[in-house]
This record gives C-alpha cells, sequence and structure tokens, in this order.
C-alpha cells in the first residue's frame, strides 16, 4: 500500500515537471504552427463522426427517457428545454471528454510512445530540436482547441435528435422547438461549460503525452501507454468534472 | 581546441556500473572506433556526449564547452553541431524520406523550404537514395534507412558526427558500403567521429585511432595495428574473435 502511495506521488511530481517543461516550451518561440494545425485536424476532424455520433444517441436517448416521466407530471411542454440545457451544460461536455479521450487519448499517447521506444524522440532532441514543444504542447493546445468545437458539435446532433425523437412521438416544428428549448437559455450557461471543454481537452492532451513520453517496453510498453492514456484521461475528466461542477456552482450560484 | 574531451566520466544504472573512469581525447578530423562486447557502455557514452543522458560524475567538454548542467536551449546551441545516427537509423516513421532531412533545417535555418528541400535531395542522392525522396521510412530497406539517417545526422553540417552501430544488422556488401561512406565522409567533409562498432572490418577502413571497452574501462588505446599486436589476454582474446568474424 505504501509502496502505492509513493508512486501515486511520484507519478504527480513527475507529471507536475512536465507540466512546467511544456508550459516554458510552448510560451518560447518559435512556434510550430503547421504541426499545431496538422493536430487540430487530426484531433478534430477525425473525432468529429465519433462525438456527432454519440452526441446524437444521447438526444434521442435524453428525448425518450424524459418524455414519459414528463407527461405522466404534465409538464411535457419543458422537454425542449431540458433537453437543450442538458445537452449545453453537462452531457455534451463529458460526453465529448469521453469520447476523444478514448479516441484521441490512446492515439496520442501509442504515437508518442511508438516514437519513444524507437528512438524517435532521442532523434528529435539529438537535432537540437525540443520534443515537448513539437510533440507535446501542439498536441495539448490541438486538444484545448478543439474539444469546445466538438462540444457544439455534440449539442447541434444531441438537440437535433432529441427534436427527431421528440417529433417521431409528437410532431413539433423545429422552430417551436428551438424557441422552447432556448427561451432561458443565457450567454452565462454557455461559457462556464466551454471552460470546462478547455480544461477536459489540457488533461486529456497532457496525460495521453505525458504517458507517451514515459513509455519504455518495446510494443508492450506502446499497448500499456495506450490503455493508460485512456484510462486515465478519461478518469481525471469525471473527476475534473465533479470539480469543476461544484466550483462553478459556488461561484455562479443560479448556473 | 579539443573537439571532444572527456575527464574521468562514470555512469551506473542501479547497481550496474557501466561507464567507469573514462578519459578520451578526440582530435580535429580524427575517426575513432570504440570496440566492446555488447553492455559495455558504448552506445551509453555516445548518448553521454550528446546530452541524451546525464553522466553521474566526471565531464564532457565538446570544444571546450562542458555540457553537464546546461540548460536545453544551451545544450541544443552544441548539438547543432553535431550528427548522430542510430542503431536502428530512428526515422521519424509518419514523414517521407525527404522530410526526414529537411526536418531539423526547417528548425534550425530561415531559408525558403524549397532550398531545405534542395539540399535534403542533394545530401540524399549523395548518398546513394536519389529516386526514393517520397517514400516512407518503412517502405526502404534496413542499409537505405542507414542511409537517410546519415543524410539527416549531416543536414545541419555538423562539425562532429556520432555512429551507434552503423553496419549492425546488415549483410556484408551493404556494410562495407555504409563503412565506405564514413570513409568518404571523413575525407571530403574533414570531420570529427566517433564509431561505435562491432564490426573490425568497417574499423579498418574507416578509424585513425580504436578504443577498447571492457567492464566500463578503456582496456586498450591506439591504432588499430597497434592494438591487435597487443599481448592484454583480453584484448587478444577479443580481436583474435572479432578477426574471425570480420573474415
Amino acid at each position: 500500500m505504501l509502496d502505492l502511495i509513493k508512486a501515486a506521488l511520484a507519478w504527480f511530481g513527475e507529471l507536475a515537471l512536465f507540466c512546467a517543461r511544456l508550459v516554458k516550451a510552448a510560451v518560447t518561440p518559435p512556434y510550430e504552427w503547421r504541426e499545431f494545425l496538422r493536430q487540430c485536424d487530426a484531433i478534430g476532424a477525425e473525432s468529429l463522426p465519433l462525438v456527432a455520433l454519440a452526441g446524437a444517441a444521447t438526444g434521442v436517448v435524453l428525448s425518450l427517457e424524459t418524455r414519459d416521466t414528463l407527461v405522466h407530471f404534465g409538464a411535457k411542454s419543458f422537454l425542449p428545454a431540458i433537453i437543450v440545457f442538458s445537452m449545453i451544460k453537462e452531457s455534451g461536455p463529458i460526453i465529448t471528454g469521453l469520447v476523444v479521450s478514448g479516441r484521441a487519448g490512446a492515439g496520442i499517447g501509442a504515437q508518442i510512445g511508438s516514437m519513444k521506444v524507437t528512438e524517435q524522440i532521442d532523434a528529435m532532441e539529438a537535432s537540437a530540436v525540443d520534443p515537448y514543444k513539437y510533440l507535446a504542447a501542439t498536441r495539448v493546445l490541438a486538444c484545448m482547441l478543439m474539444l469546445p468545437l466538438l462540444t457544439i458539435a455534440a449539442n447541434f446532433f444531441g438537440i437535433l435528435m432529441g427534436w427527431i425523437a421528440n417529433t417521431l412521438a409528437e410532431p413539433i416544428s423545429l422552430r417551436l422547438f428551438l424557441n422552447a428549448g432556448f427561451k432561458e437559455v443565457a450567454f452565462s450557461d454557455y461559457l462556464p461549460p466551454i471552460v470546462k471543454t478547455c480544461i477536459f481537452g489540457a488533461i486529456i492532451g497532457l496525460i495521453a503525452c505525458f504517458q507517451g513520453m514515459r513509455t519504455s517496453g518495446g510494443t508492450e510498453g506502446v499497448g500499456r501507454t495506450a490503455t493508460s492514456s485512456v484510462v486515465l484521461s478519461s478518469l481525471f475528466v469525471i473527476l475534473a468534472d465533479v470539480a469543476i461542477v461544484r466550483l462553478t456552482s459556488a461561484i455562479w450560484p443560479n448556473f | 581546441m579539443t573537439p571532444i574531451q572527456i575527464i574521468d566520466l562514470q555512469k551506473s544504472f542501479g547497481q550496474q556500473k557501466v561507464l567507469d573512469g573514462i578519459r578520451l581525447d578526440v582530435a580535429e578530423n580524427e575517426t575513432l572506433a570504440v570496440l566492446g562486447r555488447s553492455g559495455t557502455g558504448k552506445s551509453v557514452l555516445l548518448k553521454l556526449l550528446i546530452g541524451l543522458q546525464t553522466a553521474d560524475s566526471g565531464s564532457i567538454c565538446i570544444r571546450g564547452k562542458a555540457i553537464a548542467n546546461l540548460p536545453v536551449l544551451e545544450l541544443n546551441e552544441i548539438r547543432k553541431h553535431i550528427g548522430f545516427l542510430f542503431q536502428q537509423s530512428a526515422l521519424y516513421d509518419s514523414l517521407t524520406l525527404e522530410q526526414n532531412v529537411v526536418f531539423p533545417m526547417t528548425r534550425h535555418s530561415r531559408a525558403p523550404e524549397k532550398e531545405h528541400v534542395e539540399r535534403a535531395r542533394e545530401l540524399l542522392s549523395s548518398l546513394g537514395m536519389s529516386k526514393e525522396f517520397g517514400k516512407l521510412p518503412s517502405q526502404i530497406s534496413g542499409g537505405m534507412q542507414k542511409r537517410v539517417g546519415l543524410a539527416r545526422a549531416l543536414a545541419l553540417d555538423p562539425e562532429i558526427l556520432l555512429f551507434d552501430e552503423p553496419t549492425s544488422g546488415l549483410d556484408p556488401i551493404t556494410a562495407s558500403e555504409i563503412s565506405n561512406l564514413i570513409l568518404d565522409l571523413k575525407k571530403t567533409r574533414r570531420m570529427t567521429g566517433i564509431v561505435v562498432t562491432h564490426d573490425l572490418r568497417g574499423a579498418r577502413i574507416f578509424a585513425d585511432r580504436v578504443v577498447l571497452l571492457e567492464k566500463g574501462k578503456i582496456v586498450a588505446d591506439g591504432k588499430l595495428s597497434d592494438v591487435q599486436r597487443s599481448q592484454e589476454p583480453f584484448v587478444r582474446e577479443f580481436m583474435q574473435d572479432a578477426n574471425q568474424v570480420a573474415l
């Protein structure tokens, strides 16, 4: 047990040093714009279909599950607002965070891990190129930028599919559904979830890059890195979500 | 100023002492072959020289500048003057051969990318790789990968070249070609080099001097012909065995 605690503390210590080195590399010019854009494409465009699908499925389930309950209490007119608020505030961000940690987190961990065990990262350092800047900073920043955009996509498909599922049970025009859904939504409802998804992106990118950079043990090690990247980033996304919701409700009591 | 100076270098991994008080100078334009059995710390020595690992004690000076504890930016300034060929070539597998060579250039020079591409093609062509610019590393043989690795090591016009087992895993003909390439580089570019190798036949081609490592210490140092005449039991045994393999 003591060894486990020691190992966990050592892991957090190394992660803190990794973050410090990464931040320093990220803010020091020259900047790796081309690699950053490539990573935005890899993380954003390639995760989009899965995120859209997950968002759409969430919208359908929300509509189907909530509808009967609301009908029971004579409050079915609240269904559009429930779908919209649920998607924007919680379901959209967390679903996107978990999907991206599975899709991109594993990919980043495995790619950097593979580069580590085949000495490609050593070769980069030997060429006087900072791998923290080229490999890690670009991926972490791309995750931070892409997560909010992917969340917007998840929200869009969730709300759209929520409307379709609702319409199949009881026809309602899209305009009416959106009017009812967004009537009470203010800008302050969007801001905390957007900030939250940036933090999710940072967590996914940081953990995947960190695990990748400390890979050892050949191809087996790369497999372990991919798995641990997904498990740890999903876990920390969920924990961060709990902490952020608590913090948000303390700062904005009406949120 | 001596290009490479190593003083009392010590390196251990856990309880295992890999390098034990190494003292070594490499003169201007000299090619030094480092011989020794597997696991005697030859590759570790090269990685210490370029700052990929840190020594437990002792010092390494590149052109008079000690590299221990240097900040990354200063260390990178020194690294720009050193080319490194890795044992498994370590080519970036997501980049084409041409992009592999261009990669360090674009990060250390503000010249237009077109110039970098031309220079990369020149380098690859000079090493016998004139038709494969657009291929990925996985699409070429091990010998070709070594050539591309060498082209990448030469991309920044280094004054010092470090080779980690440049002929390992290659057939005798390709190994001989790589050894002759090292000799050509020595003649045409007048570079200082350290070659870690098991290949005595290759060392005969390119080495001005050889050192033999055993249990982390230098047990022989001199011209290959002198080392081969050594009466030291381990040196004699190693040279006899290495000669048999080379024949």
